[in-house]
């Protein structure tokens, strides 16, 4: 109640009281989390590494790097297979003499594409979804859970597995969905919003009881301003989290299909098929190829994990600044 | 609870049949359909005929789903090119040992009283199910391999050994690091193994199976053996070439020595999931008012722990295991193509490849109906252990 009694001196600031210096400093629920997520130092370093990583993919066209596809020669023309780290070709080179810097960057953006459309896509179905079964008791909500129940009834890998096997052939679908990475985002985002949808509607259901609901209600709001309002403001939170942690489920979804050769196709670089083959290279002595897009990988998903975390932590309103 | 169940089992066959309906109309787009990718095959070339007729190839797509739906559904009455078995007595084994199973369930949930009897009901069930595997001499007209590699239900049952094998040796190998990993790190919350635990559950959690599964072949295996000249465990395949010589001990030996590595690739992102949960419901329970009355009457840590907390701190951990064996088998499929593992995984992988459309359909169901039954399961045994809980 506290912050609500801020605003609204914020709103009608006293001006004898500014004038003597003793206004009180508005704080919004954006301080307040802005305040909670920056304690958690763990989440900030993810949040940077993750900004870093968006800089560099998006920058990746202008950077000075070699082509992601290119077979590299040295000056008398043999070609440079297998090249151990060093000055001028820092990750070195995999079998077929392509930078491993390059393709690392590159395999980012397969990697970041999926993980951010698909998590756009589990969060329009999924908070859609889940609203209107929460809103809209009876008939509606019965169907709808029922399709959720489905959807989340489906196993997941085998399902994607042949879906991204079957991709390249379906006849009708544009080019750029059959071969690229949005064809395994869109995959893999229809196939995952039925937790968040649970949740959303489990949300929906209690905001839908309380008092600051019925007082909407009765003041005669329409069903668009309550729920756009009143009640979805309330339950962004679960929303984002659930949202952060399925960004990094599917990248690593995208990796598994990938690393299996059913996912983004070749010649694109991706951090699952980097690793697949440099599997197979590291066992003759040439670790880099294995070790690099690994270790990117990882990094990522633990980042997005930890950020995710944060959020939480960040987003629960039962938690004070003062207890952590 | 009669009715609960009921409905339960209902909302799974619709899931199955929806699952069904979605793959095979997924395969129906790949390479102009099943009749196309037929004739693609030399070898396939004698059988066309007869298998058109069979599955209805040249048919409208949804009347080859029906055919294909009723074969599946069908038991082997005589024999065909997809059934190499046909019903007789001996048939009836493996579902007396089901039939007695449910039975001693029953009389389990009315009869006994104890903490311990969901524990009790799962290993009557992982024993029953193991010989009812053992004894099913039953099989389904599944068709035959459009690869040429002989009738489905044979190719499937002969590697479902491999994969409950890999699962269980993973599950197991979880449950045993996991569960007292989490109970320790709650007994000593904040504590400096408790934080390092907390961190590498979320690296493991954040870590993809397959980096897991090639790290572990690289430095358990293959390092290990160049720099110290150990030959611990092997990399490919389920048995040595000679196994067949070999001792009782030996093939002991032999068996740990090629399951380590793929249980424990699929085991350690298990574990960091259990781990946590335990750690949490540990927690929990600590910060009980029983437990503090516990505390208050003078009982020695030691006996507040093992007899008062860790009982009911038990408890929600086995519906996680339930639920864990999807993601076990996702687990299994890329493990199984890695470490060579002659499971039900990585045929699946093998038979996608080339799109042998009753292997692939037939192994998505099998997944698919278990992950449906463990569903069931968890439900039941969460409504068993904890009578709290009840059914509407």
């Amino acid at each position: 109640m506290s912050e609500m009694g801020y605003q609204v001196e914020a709103e009608e600031p006293d001006l004898a009281l500014e004038a003597e210096g003793l206004a009180v400093e508005p704080i919004t629920q954006w301080d307040l989390f802005s305040a909670r997520l920056r304690r958690h130092r763990l989440a900030m370093v993810a949040a940077g590494i993750l900004a870093g990583l968006v800089m560099l993919v998006v920058a990746a066209p202008w950077l000075p790097l070699h082509d992601p596809t290119e077979r590299l020669v040295d000056e008398a023309g043999r070609s440079l297979v297998n090249i151990a780290p060093r000055q001028g070709l820092w990750l070195g080179t995999d079998d077929l003499g392509r930078d491993v810097l390059s393709r690392v960057i590159y395999g980012g953006r397969a990697s970041l594409i999926v993980g951010v459309t698909a998590g756009i896509l589990v969060a329009l179905l999924g908070t859609l979804i889940g609203s209107l079964a929460g809103y809209y008791p009876g008939l509606p909500d019965q169907a709808l859970m029922r399709f959720t129940d489905l959807v989340l009834g489906l196993p997941l890998l085998p399902v994607a597995i042949v879906v991204g096997r079957i991709l390249p052939e379906i006849p009708f679908l544009p080019e750029w969905l059959k071969q690229g990475p949005f064809g395994i985002a869109l995959l893999l985002g229809f196939l995952s919003w039925g937790s968040l949808a649970r949740i959303v509607r489990a949300e929906f259901l209690s905001l839908r009881e309380k008092e600051f609901v019925e007082a909407a209600r009765a003041a005669g709001a329409s069903d668009r301003r309550i729920v756009f309002r009143h009640i979805l403001p309330n339950a962004m939170s679960p929303i984002i989290v659930t949202t952060t942690l399925v960004v990094g489920s599917a990248i690593i979804i995208e990796a598994a299909l990938s690393f299996l050769g059913f996912g983004v196709r070749p010649p694109t670089p991706t951090w699952g098929a980097m690793v697949a083959q440099g599997g197979r290279l590291a066992v003759r002595g040439f670790w880099w190829s294995l070790v690099f897009p690994g270790i990117a990988l990882v990094v990522t998903v633990l980042s997005i994990n930890f950020l995710g975390d944060g959020l939480r932590d960040a987003l629960d309103p039962t938690q004070t600044i003062e207890r952590k | 609870m009669l009715a609960y169940i009921t409905r339960r089992v209902v909302y799974g066959v619709v899931t199955l049949l929806a699952l069904s309906v979605i793959v095979f109309a997924l395969l129906q787009m790949s390479g102009g359909g099943p009749l196309d990718r037929l004739k693609l095959n030399p070898r396939m070339q004698p059988y066309i005929q007869q298998l058109t007729k069979q599955w209805g190839l040249d048919q409208p797509v949804w009347k080859q789903y029906l055919t294909w739906l009723r074969n599946y559904v069908s038991p082997c009455v005589e024999r065909s090119q997809g059934c190499t078995e046909t019903i007789g007595l001996h048939n009836a084994i493996p579902f007396v040992v089901l039939a007695v199973a449910a039975v001693a369930t029953v009389l389990i949930v009315m009869k006994v009283r104890t903490y311990w009897r969901a524990g009790l009901i799962l290993g009557l069930w992982v024993v029953a199910l193991f010989v009812a595997i053992q004894n099913m001499t039953i099989a389904f007209d599944w068709g035959i391999s459009f690869q040429g590699a002989g009738p489905v239900w044979d190719m499937i049952f002969s590697r479902v050994g491999a994969t409950f094998r890999l699962g269980f040796a993973a599950l197991f190998l979880a449950l045993l690091i996991g569960i007292p990993l989490g109970i320790y790190q709650a007994i000593r919350q904040y504590s400096f193994f408790d934080q390092l635990g907390t961190t590498a559950a979320f690296v493991t959690f954040s870590t993809p199976i397959f980096v897991i599964a090639i790290a572990l072949q690289l430095l358990l295996a293959l390092y290990l053996e160049k720099w110290t000249g150990v030959k611990l465990f092997y990399v490919t395949g389920m048995n040595s070439p000679d196994y067949g010589d070999m001792n009782l001990l030996q093939r002991l030996a032999d068996i740990l020595q090629h399951l380590t590595l793929p249980a424990l690739s699929i085991a350690l992102i298990s574990l960091a999931g259990y781990s946590r949960f335990q750690r949490a419901s540990m927690l929990e329970v600590l910060h009980s008012d029983y437990l503090r009355t516990a505390k208050a009457k003078g009982l020695p840590r030691r006996k507040i722990v093992v007899k008062h907390a860790l009982r009911n701190a038990l408890i929600p951990i086995v519906t996680l295991v339930s639920l864990d064996i999807a993601f076990i088998v996702s687990g299994a499929i890329i493990t199984e193509s890695i470490f060579g593992w002659p499971g039900i995984g990585r045929l699946y992988i093998n038979a996608i490849q080339t799109v042998d459309y009753p292997v692939v359909m037939s192994i998505v169901m099998v997944i698919g109906i278990g992950i449906v039954v463990m569903n069931i399961v968890a439900d039941i045994l969460y409504g068993v252990m904890d009578p709290r809980v009840r059914y509407e």
